[in-house]
């Protein structure tokens, strides 16, 4: 025999139920637009019926359940797709970083719609001949001179230029290590307000999201991977196993090279060199060294890579012409000085005079059909190592160098873009808002609020009639 | 699979950035009338158009070499023609002096007019195409014959000299034959083209076995003498020697058509190969229009229908619907 206000307990329940499943309803509508909001929805569990604690049998038919009861908010959230998505976005933040770097040296070396190095190599080579041509004219020396100057300026430009890449390219990883830093802290200060909730039990799912939020933002910085502890925490860890949470990143250099320092919690210092996200694109940009690396050195064609093929240029170009013009070796007449590309200019001895250029060594015009065969005979790589093929080849190489890697890169960007935009759409998936979903749950919980209703309305007219119409009887 | 508002934003606005993007890249391609406008969009196609743009750089340097050496060989060819006729009208004079007809003082006239045939000799020795002289050898900017009391000097040396005493002599334009050098550094002949035309083996040096000058310029000077003083003997020698160094100058002069002929060739391939590479430079280069403007209007299209599609995409949920 079940209890006289059983009935409306249930209604009771149903009508609580629906009240916060409504709620729930309009948090999601409101925060459709929110970024990084995860959609809830009321854990709803049908109340079993009480057997209560007793000692004997009793043989029970009629087990009515005892209405709904909201055991809980939950979120709509698949921690796999989390993993997936932020891997994803470190992998194409660390080449979209990669990219603009590379874009950046290219829009300095690219001679498509400009003259650079190689039309100023082929300007030289003209004007050597020019003067082959017109061996005893003074004119003709001082243009192969001028010409010579404009290689020079070429070089001295393209090292200013790659330096100042380089400088942006490290201010933008300083930012990126300072935001590192404070996002590890916010992580840090919200694991502790979920700590502490957790241990009420009266977790807050808004907190929840916004912990996310700031998970998706440091797998943009380096590659983490999350783990979730029982004490509603998470940990974070980072390339080489290191624990995110419990480090302080900072920026250091030795030598060219730069360095991403990582200081735990008890003040050990170790070298940290992420695998992905910006850190990692930074860090390539700024230390690859590409074929010129040493042991150890990054191989990525980066800053470094430009830099040291250019010096190595300028330094064969310098060489090979400075020995040409030296007929006497006890007595070198050096027509460029400096051996970097920052370096290199013509040298005074011939910036004073024009005709300081041996034409003759032992014919007419012989020294300086040896200097038109320079440019184009293979650069000698003994003597000059780094440096491959003629001059103009070699100028030829550094550009396709970096058009291809460009290239490969806008194509490497483009596919992990629209892996993250995929994972992200899984993702969205699930956790995303829908307005027309949400406006049938309107429609479902109301209905379920009105017809709570009316079993109230029902059941309060049987007791109604129950105790105002029964028993009346001759009265 | 789950499709919630904001996806359905999300990837509308992706498609219409790239969507976008693609139709900014044809507009630039439409607009500039360029294939790629950095090197990274075609890598192998702007290695390979660095290199024809080398290429045409040579041609037009070999082009201008030959068209040099062009001007230069027409000046000599008119040097000869003008040497040529001077020397009919010196052994004319000669012959005149020679007959037993003349007389001491005719002779004596006849000396003089010898004398001014030298002079003229001297001019064209010392003649210029533009700025150049044409028979200074390898060395085109001095004065390559001087007289001096009476002594003709080709280069400050006695041209009577033996001719040992005369270095051979090259200036070599690089025509697109494949400059080559050998190991001590000096051209390969047959790898460049030599334009020297050493006024020491034009006018000849040195004195042959029976002792008489090799030199037009000395020559008739010797026979002016000769008739001057009215002495005829060995006169005969020294005429017929005039007349081989009479063929001598018509061989050199046809061997110059030669030379001529042969940069016309030269010319001509340098002309069909820069053809050539102007055909690929522009082929690599340069944009196809009809195909770039026909590319340019389809993704246009499409640009403007996923506009019109999102205005109408983006407006309606089941909320329209329900009262």
């Amino acid at each position: 025999m079940g209890s006289t206000f059983l009935g409306l307990e249930i209604a009771r329940s149903g009508l609580v139920a629906s009240q916060i499943s409504l709620d729930i309803t309009g948090q999601n509508i409101a925060n459709v637009n929110t970024e990084d909001y995860t959609r809830q929805s009321a854990n709803l569990v049908a109340v079993n019926y009480n057997l209560g604690n007793y000692q004997v049998a009793q043989p029970i038919t009629n087990t009515i359940g005892q209405g709904v009861g909201v055991k809980g908010i939950t979120q709509c959230r698949d921690a796999f797709l989390d993993t997936r998505v932020r891997n994803a976005n470190s992998q194409y933040n660390t080449n979209n970083t990669q990219l603009s770097g590379l874009s950046d040296i290219e829009g300095i070396l690219d001679e498509t719609s400009t003259d650079g190095l190689h039309a100023m190599l082929n300007e030289f080579y003209n004007s050597l001949e020019e003067l082959s041509n017109n061996v005893g004219d003074e004119e003709y020396a001082s243009i192969v001179r001028s010409s010579a100057e404009k290689v020079t300026q070429v070089f001295n430009e393209y090292a200013s230029q790659l330096s100042q890449i380089r400088e942006e390219q490290l201010s933008s990883l300083e930012i990126n290590v300072d935001q590192i830093n404070s996002t590890i802290s916010k992580i840090n200060n919200l694991n502790d307000m979920i700590k502490d909730q957790t241990l009420r039990n009266n977790v807050s799912n808004e907190l929840l999201d916004s912990r996310n939020s700031y998970l998706d933002d440091l797998s943009k910085y380096i590659d983490i991977s999350v783990t979730a502890n029982a004490d509603g925490t998470v940990s974070v860890t980072s390339t080489g196993g290191i624990d995110v949470l419990d480090s302080t990143f900072s920026l250091s250099s030795s030598g060219d090279q730069q360095i991403i320092q990582r200081t735990d919690g008890v003040g050990n210092v170790e070298d940290f060199s992420p695998t992905d996200g910006t850190a990692r694109g930074y860090l390539d940009i700024l230390n690859g060294a590409g074929s010129y690396a040493e042991a150890d050195e990054n191989t990525f064609r980066g800053l470094l890579y430009y830099e040291r093929a250019l010096d190595s240029f300028a330094s064969a170009f310098a060489g090979t012409f400075n020995d040409l013009n030296t007929l006497d070796p006890a007595s070198p007449a050096d027509l460029f000085t400096g051996t970097t590309a920052a370096a290199i200019s013509i040298s005074d001895a011939w910036y004073d005079d024009a005709g300081y250029l041996e034409v003759a060594d032992t014919g007419t015009n012989d020294n300086i059909i040896k200097m038109i065969n320079a440019m184009n005979e293979d650069v000698d790589e003994t003597l000059y190592p780094g440096v491959s093929g003629t001059f103009e080849g070699f100028a030829r190489t550094i550009i396709s160098d970096i058009a291809v890697d460009v290239g490969y890169y806008t194509d490497v960007t483009d596919m992990n873009k629209s892996i993250l935009e995929s994972a992200a759409n899984q993702r969205e998936s699930i956790m995303g808002v829908s307005v027309d979903e949400e406006t049938i749950n309107l429609t479902k919980y109301q209905r379920a609020y009105q017809a709570a209703a009316r079993l109230m309305t029902v059941i309060d007219e049987n007791l109604d009639k129950l105790i105002n119409s029964t028993g009346v009887v001759g009265r | 699979m789950r499709i919630t508002n904001k996806m359905i934003n999300t990837t509308y606005l992706n498609n219409l950035n790239s969507s976008l993007s693609d139709l900014t890249h044809l507009n630039q391609q439409v607009s500039s009338g360029r294939s790629y406008l950095k090197a990274s969009d075609d890598p192998v196609a702007s290695l390979k158009a660095y290199q024809v743009r080398q290429n045409l750089s040579r041609i037009s340097l070999y082009q201008d070499n030959i068209s040099s050496a062009q001007n230069i060989l027409t000046d000599v060819e008119s040097s000869y023609a003008e040497l040529n006729s001077v020397l009919t009208n010196a052994v004319e004079k000669i012959i005149e002096g020679e007959s037993d007809n003349s007389s001491a003082d005719d002779r004596a006239i006849i000396a003089e007019v010898l004398k001014q045939y030298q002079g003229e000799i001297l001019d064209i020795a010392n003649s210029k195409s533009s700025s150049k002289y044409v028979f200074g050898g390898s060395d085109m900017y001095t004065v390559p014959f001087s007289v001096e009391n009476g002594t003709l000097y080709y280069h400050g040396i006695d041209v009577n000299s033996d001719s040992s005493s005369f270095a051979e002599e090259t200036l070599y334009y690089d025509t697109g034959l494949g400059l080559k050098t050998d190991a001590s550094g000096s051209v390969i002949s047959g790898s460049a083209f030599n334009i020297a035309n050493p006024g020491s083996s034009v006018f000849g040096v040195g004195v042959d076995s029976d002792g008489i000058t090799n030199n037009i310029y000395n020559l008739i000077g010797d026979i002016a003498d000769k008739l001057a003083s009215n002495d005829l003997t060995d006169l005969g020698s020294y005429v017929s020697k005039l007349e081989t160094v009479k063929d001598d100058v018509l061989i050199n002069y046809a061997n110059i058509g030669q030379k001529t002929n042969f940069l016309d060739f030269l010319t001509e391939r340098l002309s069909s190969n820069s053809f050539n590479a102007t055909k690929q430079q522009s082929s690599l280069e340069c944009v196809d229009k009809a195909e770039a403007i026909l590319s340019y209007n389809t993704q246009n299209t499409a640009y403007n229908a996923a506009l019109a599609m999102g205005s109408k995409l983006l407006q309606y949920s089941l909320l329209d619907y329900l009262r």
